[in-house]
């Protein structure tokens, strides 16, 4: 197979295998009453999974046999450093150290920083900023991103390795493209987003782009292009906080509505 | 010497649980499930001939529960409900414990983004560890069709897991 997980990815992996929830012991025995209720009860099994159950079984000793001289491996690289950890490791943590609660179920559009971060990094983060917020005239002083303490460290827990140099330099990008936004100069975000178009053409922050896009023109006053950045920008992502921003901005009905609302004496 | 029920329960109610939960059931349908797949292997304990290993077995079974329920689960709204109370941990520091769930959390959001073939067979390949005739038997397809899988299922992972990453990062650095 030469499609493996990167090592880094393996890692993170790894790590949050560990940081599965387990059953509680009162869980599991509630559970096991169930099950024995319902043996009790004679409740029948589900349908399909009674009849693949049986049949599935039945064909199954050979066979692996002599599929297990095949040639396809799953199995991990050679060349793999000695002593990397792996997930069977990582199922070795002691339950002590294991988080107790299920997590809510998130969606990917939800900020998952801390997913990432060690605590240093998470408890140094500034304040949230909103690119919606950013309006002609702000005042802001651009922050660069290499001096930022985050930036120099990013969130480096035992999972995840620094960004490599097309990441660290698309942040950098990012960073200064939401600079200008702050500073409400347009015409620099412009050229930035179009920076951004054609050295990442395939980069890990697009949505955001289309986002800064949305705002940039709402700045300049384009309300069609916000328009089509943020129908653009909603298809890939509606739920998240920055969806929100995007439908707070002047690309929407609602916001030109209130806008005129307002203007009106 | 025959296998007991309550010894295979023991030794298998957490492997089946997260291997639900990955799959993406939630409760209380998470529940439903569990309890199906142990009510299958209490019923089909006397059939099981030892040709493969147990964990395996019990694997295939719980996927293909979590299957059906997958579809029961999509027709009804999802309700999140915390698990258990007593599964607090008050020892362990509550940063860490938010850091944890969140991984945890993250690393059900990226397998939801794979289809549910892929999701199987990565679980089985990744976490899980078991080889591809092993999969190949409990997913019911042929040892290429795996790989196949399999491939895509890597790549989209860890796709989804570096757009996340630099999502972070910049969130860390600048907050969006």
């Amino acid at each position: 197979m030469t499609s493996e997980l990167d090592r880094e990815t393996r890692e993170w992996l790894r790590s949050a295998t560990a940081a599965e929830p387990r059953l509680s012991g009162a869980h599991r025995a509630r559970l096991k009453a169930g099950v024995l209720g319902k043996v009790a009860a004679g409740v029948a099994l589900p349908a399909t999974v009674a009849a693949k159950s049986a049949l599935t079984w039945v064909v199954v000793g050979a066979g692996v046999g002599a599929l297990a001289v095949g040639t396809v491996q799953l199995v991990r690289s050679p060349n793999e450093p000695q002593g990397t950890p792996t997930v069977a490791a990582a199922r070795n943590v002691p339950s002590a150290a294991r988080p107790p609660h299920l997590p809510t179920e998130p969606t990917l559009s939800q900020p998952v920083a801390s997913a990432f971060a060690t605590p240093a990094a998470t408890t140094t983060a500034p304040p949230a900023r909103s690119l919606a917020r950013a309006q002609p005239g702000a005042t802001s002083a651009p922050r660069n991103g290499a001096s930022n303490p985050a930036m120099a460290a990013p969130s480096s827990g035992p999972s995840v390795a620094l960004p490599n140099a097309d990441l660290r330099a698309e942040l950098d990008l990012m960073n200064a493209l939401q600079a200008a936004l702050r500073d409400g100069a347009a015409e620099r975000a412009d050229r930035l987003i179009r920076e951004h178009a054609a050295r990442f053409p395939r980069g890990q922050l697009l949505l955001e782009r289309t986002a800064a896009e949305v705002f940039a023109a709402c700045q300049r006053g384009d309300r069609a292009r916000a328009q089509r950045a943020a129908q653009q920008f909603l298809a890939s992502d509606s739920s998240s906080a920055l969806a929100a921003r995007v439908r707070a901005s002047c690309a929407t009905d609602a916001a030109a509505a209130a806008d005129t609302n307002s203007a009106r004496p | 010497m025959p296998l007991e029920f309550e010894q295979v329960y023991s030794d298998h109610a957490d492997l089946v649980f997260r291997n639900l939960r990955r799959m993406g059931l939630r409760p209380p349908t998470l529940d439903d499930a569990m309890q199906d797949v142990f009510l299958v292997v209490h019923r089909r304990l006397h059939e099981f001939e030892q040709r493969s290993a147990l964990k395996t077995w019990i694997i295939g079974i719980a996927l293909r529960v979590a299957s059906e329920h997958l579809r029961r689960q999509k027709r009804q709204a999802a309700r999140h409900e915390p698990l258990d109370a007593d599964v607090r941990d008050a020892s362990q520091d509550p940063h860490e414990l938010a850091q944890a769930r969140q991984q945890a959390a993250l690393l059900y959001a990226i397998l939801a983004e794979l289809d549910e073939a892929k999701r199987a067979v990565f679980i089985l390949a990744e976490i899980e560890e078991l080889s591809a005739p092993e999969i190949a038997q409990v997913v019911n397809a042929n040892v290429n069709t795996v790989a196949s899988r399999l491939k895509a299922a890597r790549r989209k992972f860890a796709e989804v897991l570096r757009r996340e990453r630099a999502k972070a990062l910049w969130r860390n650095c600048r907050d969006i």
